[in-house]
């Protein structure tokens, strides 16, 4: 059973950070970890990448709790993160709570963001962001799928927001107010649960499977491949290699 | 009212008043182009959305990509006419821009950049803006800009993109789903005080960094496989 962490109070919220730099020095790449709410565990990688487990150290995500992820990826470094498991925003009680991750690629680099759902349970208020700034040169790639409610529920309030920067001026800005009573609404997500996103930036993206829809970024820059639909064992994204 | 600036270009002897240049750039018969625009309506109704959504169609295009356009376009205005006249084109490129970054739907950039075209083309044969574009600007840059030469407000500005969506919309529902005019009129009524809402959130942006960004998922995978359909009465 997992508990909360004793130092937090669970009043206060779990609030922190955690930090993955990856690096290459002589062509030895080596990683540099620091776990909070999600703890950073190395695990075996492919030769010249690093390779990062998310795991989460206590019962997230409730009211009040704030959980970054911060990724910063070196010249010329590798880095594979993927979380081991979902995360599902509990009913928070009249308080919100939010997930962000921010990720600095720089040239050379790559980045591979491999995330489970996310489900935003009813009751949960949600600030999901996702920023990245990617150099000229670098390549990211990251899978994000978002899921309104656990089973039977229509899920809580969502408001996802997304960032990227590409060799150093604004690519993207999306923001999906996905809030009860207005997600509901025809051409925002109507009686959908999920939407599924595969973000791929400095790099091609992979063929689009059928039924997702995508979307060239501009200036060349990649794609999103996006799929929205009822349930998660339905996406097509999940044929996609994610790296 | 104030008269506008349009009135010194050439080709035009005649004073302009702001009100009026408003009711030009919203007028459906303005030859734009924007007779092939449904405002996303053919794609909605093709997967699925039924005409009697419309209202709530129209509500979900005000929180979202009206809102955005919107916002644009009241940030063209501003740039307009805080830059000097030879700094416009250079300022206006980054309000596109900053547009551009916040519409991921390549249809919807299209579909905007034909209508930018359009109004470019007809008010640049009546008065001379002093702009020179290179690439296409999307409609809202160009409504921007000729509402600040003809002395529109914000809120005028942002309410032409409103009013001419929501029209959009409605005269698409009633060719592609015909039915009582009279209702369809009411439809536009009742969306002006969403109209008016929008308006009032967009009306105070001045740099291209505070663009709303409020993505409309649905629509947006609509209008990029409706680019692909053969059958359509709408290009858009």
């Amino acid at each position: 059973m997992i508990t909360r962490a004793s130092t937090v109070s669970a009043a206060a919220g779990v609030v922190g950070r955690t930090g993955v730099v990856a690096g290459v020095t002589d062509g030895r790449p080596w990683l540099r970890l620091t776990s909070g709410p999600l703890r950073a565990q190395q695990v075996h990688a492919r030769p010249g990448w690093g390779r990062v487990a998310l795991i989460a150290n206590t019962a997230l995500l409730l009211g009040g709790d704030e959980v970054h992820l911060d990724l910063h990826v070196e010249a010329g470094a590798r880095l594979e993160a993927f979380e081991v498991a979902g995360t599902v925003a509990y009913h928070g009680r009249g308080r919100a709570c939010a997930w962000s991750v921010t990720a600095t690629v720089e040239a050379g680099g790559e980045l591979v963001l491999a995330g489970e759902p996310f489900v935003v349970a009813d009751g949960a208020d949600v600030v999901r962001t996702l920023r990245l700034d990617v150099a000229a040169g670098a390549r990211v790639t990251v899978r994000e799928t978002t899921v309104l409610g656990r089973t039977g529920e229509l899920g809580g309030r969502l408001v996802s927001r997304t960032a990227i920067d590409h060799a150093g001026v604004p690519l993207l800005r999306e923001d999906q107010h996905l809030v009860p009573g207005l997600r509901e609404l025809p051409g925002l997500l109507g009686t959908h649960r999920v939407v599924d996103v595969l973000t791929v930036v400095g790099a091609a993206a992979p063929a689009t499977p059928p039924g997702a829809t995508a979307y060239p970024l501009l200036d060349d820059a990649g794609a999103l491949i996006r799929w929205i639909g009822d349930d998660v064992a339905s996406s097509p994204l999940h044929r996609l290699p994610v790296r | 009212m104030p008269s506008s600036e349009l009135t010194q270009a050439a080709g035009s002897t005649a004073t302009v008043p702001a009100e009026y240049v408003a009711l030009l750039l919203a007028d459906a018969r303005l030859p734009t182009g924007a007779h092939t625009q449904s405002a996303g309506l053919e794609p909605a109704l093709r997967n699925g959305m039924r005409s009697a959504q419309v209202p709530d169609y129209l509500r979900a295009r005000l929180a979202t990509v009206t809102e955005t356009e919107a916002a644009a376009a009241v940030v063209a205005r501003h740039v307009w006419l805080a830059a000097e006249p030879t700094d416009r084109t250079t300022a206006l490129d980054v309000v596109d821009r900053a547009w551009r970054v916040r519409t991921p739907a390549a249809a919807m950039r299209a579909a905007a950049d034909l209508l930018g075209r359009g109004y470019l083309r007809t008010t640049a044969a009546l008065w001379d803006l002093g702009l020179a574009t290179g690439h296409p600007w999307c409609r809202a840059v160009v409504i921007g800009s000729v509402g600040a030469a003809a002395g529109l407000s914000a809120a005028a500005v942002a309410r032409v993109l409103g009013y001419e969506d929501v029209q959009t919309v409605v005269a698409a529902t009633l060719k592609l789903d015909p039915f009582d005019p009279v209702l369809a009129t009411r439809w536009v009524a009742e969306a002006g005080a969403g109209v008016e809402a929008m308006v009032a959130r967009v009306s105070g942006c001045t740099r291209a960094d505070d663009l709303p960004a409020v993505g409309a998922p649905l629509m947006e995978q609509w209008a990029q496989a409706h680019e692909t359909e053969e059958r359509r009465l709408f290009r858009a």
